[in-house]
């Protein structure tokens, strides 16, 4: 469905290009997007470590790849600095160094190219993209990434949470327990695999209040019972029981605010067992399921040029001298100007 | 049997035993969950809300009585109470909506005396008749924290709030003399810390103050 509606887009001929620089963890991405949503360029340079990451290691990263990405970026789209309309960057929440090195790329290429600078909330543009790809109206959002873990949904000018983790977020429960067990980071895809192979489900402490979920005890349990089950049942259960929890609290936010559509974004979506259950849960209900390709599950810099888009076309540019990153900032602090449910 | 409410987790049905009506409440198996984890998960929450009903009339709060559990199939059977919802008889007006909402405070301030947190207080799961009965115990809890009184009446105000905006700070003044009534000096903690959950960021905009 992604494909279709991107080639539509294709034909419709723009006006604003934008380039979106995303920096808020251990991906430093860019990404050129025109405002009829179709991507030309998606780079993506990934930070990796052993054993998760460390900001100041992660930034440095960055810096050293900022300007091989947006080289790759610009031939990729066969366009040059001076074609792009304007330049929008991931200004939190995130890792404050990493979140600094993207804004200062930013900062130098709006100030140079004399072109305006769109500052836009991660997790704002996370939803978006989903949105614009799947063609999801108005829905239930399930925000999974290694930092977060979010019910959000759209109410009165601003996407609200209904429910997220009182604790750790999922892909930070998942890389922990993965490093106690002596696999490597990230966590998921290994987990995943091994998971596969798992065959008995271990009563595992289940953590759901109202619609918020907690993983910090289902992680202390777990870590204690490695080495005394097979790793493989341990990964089966920790996605069996830590999942049925997320799709638990989605469901209920879906029958509380009578909405029938369900959309997965953040890194944790890539996850097939996650996708299947969320697939079977809205079947049940009748609802629709959408998830965005894995591309653009993951952080990417496409996803803050779309969202810079729709800024933009509502007048929201931000000057260079207020600039500074927000590490901290809710989905909730963000006015949704461009929505059309 | 006559269903007459499908909810996130659970259907609730009319059914006619012996000529008596009665309310058959059963939880919906998953179809995405590991069919031991979902057994598991609905006997679990059944026992649990057949527990925290009885403990909520031992403490002399009306709840709807249980002929019958079956934790293994998820279903509960229990007197099916005929009564309008308080938010019915706020709309229709022809009662004295104030001394209702006082008795809903007491009902209230007697299951936090007795350290249970209903957990989902919303004007829908109150039935107002000559006494106030509670209904839909799937989120109580057992607890003596501070905090979890406090949400507990956060929930009530919010959806107070939401349903009924002209009136909801006369009701809920008259809830809070209710519940100061049954629970005395005990009342006021759980009233400061209701206005502290009021102004965290997660529940309203900032800088917002009532209560």
């Amino acid at each position: 469905m992604s494909n279709t509606l991107n080639e539509n887009a294709s034909i419709t001929s723009s006006s604003i290009l934008s380039l979106g620089i995303e920096s808020t963890a251990h991906t430093f991405g860019v990404g050129i997007v025109n405002d009829g949503g179709k991507v030309l360029s998606n780079i993506r340079y990934v930070y990796r470590s052993r054993t998760g990451i460390h900001p100041r290691e992660a930034s440095r990263f960055m810096s050293r790849h900022a300007v091989e990405a947006l080289s790759e970026a610009l031939s990729q789209a066969s366009l040059s600095l001076k074609d792009l309309s304007i330049i929008s960057f991931s200004r939190g929440p995130g890792l404050g160094p990493c979140l600094r090195t993207g804004a200062t790329f930013a900062r130098f290429l709006s100030s140079y190219l004399k072109k305006p600078l769109v500052g836009v909330n991660h997790c704002v543009a996370h939803i978006e993209i989903g949105r614009m790809l799947t063609g999801a109206r108005d829905p239930v959002i399930l925000y999974l990434s290694g930092g977060s873990t979010q019910v959000i949904s759209y109410l009165e000018g601003v996407y609200r949470i209904f429910g997220e983790t009182e604790d750790i977020a999922i892909g930070n429960f998942i890389d922990t327990f993965a490093r106690s067990a002596g696999l490597s980071f990230p966590g998921g895809p290994i987990v995943e695999e091994l998971a596969r192979k798992g065959r008995n489900l271990i009563d595992l402490p289940y953590v759901v209040k109202g619609m918020n979920v907690s993983f910090s005890g289902l992680l202390t349990y777990l870590e204690s019972l490695i080495g005394k089950y097979p790793i493989e049942d341990l990964c089966y259960s920790l996605q069996e029981t830590a999942f049925s929890m997320l799709v638990e609290v989605c469901e209920r936010a879906m029958a509380y605010l009578k909405k029938d559509e369900l959309l997965l974004v953040g890194g944790v979506g890539v996850n097939t067992r996650l996708r299947e259950m969320c697939r079977k849960m809205c079947e049940e209900r009748g609802a629709s399921f959408y998830v965005p390709p894995a591309e653009f599950c993951v952080d990417n810099g496409a996803m803050i040029a779309w969202n810079g888009i729709l800024h933009y076309t509502k007048g929201d540019i931000l000057p260079v001298s207020q600039s500074h990153i927000l590490t901290k900032w809710r989905v909730e602090d963000v006015s949704v100007k461009w929505w059309e449910g | 049997m006559k269903r007459i409410y499908l909810g996130a987790e659970a259907e609730i049905l009319l059914h006619h035993m012996l000529d008596v009506e009665v309310i058959v409440k059963r939880r919906v198996s998953k179809s995405y969950r590991n069919p031991h984890l979902d057994r598991k998960i609905n006997e679990r929450r059944t026992l649990h809300e057949a527990t925290m009903m009885k403990r909520a009339r031992e403490a002399g709060v009306c709840t709807p009585f249980i002929y019958h559990i079956n934790p293994k199939r998820a279903v509960i059977i229990m007197e099916y109470i005929n009564l309008p919802t308080y938010i019915d008889i706020i709309n229709s007006s022809s009662e004295d909506i104030f001394q209702i909402s006082q008795d809903v405070g007491k009902a209230v301030g007697k299951l936090h005396n007795n350290q249970i947190i209903h957990g989902d207080l919303t004007p829908s799961n109150i039935l107002v008749g000559k006494e106030i009965c509670l209904i839909d115990f799937s989120l109580s809890s057992y607890s003596s924290d501070i905090e979890k009184m406090g949400e507990d009446l956060c929930v009530f105000y919010n959806a107070l709030r939401s349903s009924i905006p002209q009136k909801y700070a006369s009701l809920f003044e008259n809830f809070k003399q209710g519940y100061l009534e049954e629970r005395e000096e005990a009342a006021d903690k759980v009233f400061h810390r209701l206005s502290e959950i009021l102004k965290r960021g997660r529940y309203v905009r900032r800088g917002f103050t009532e209560v």
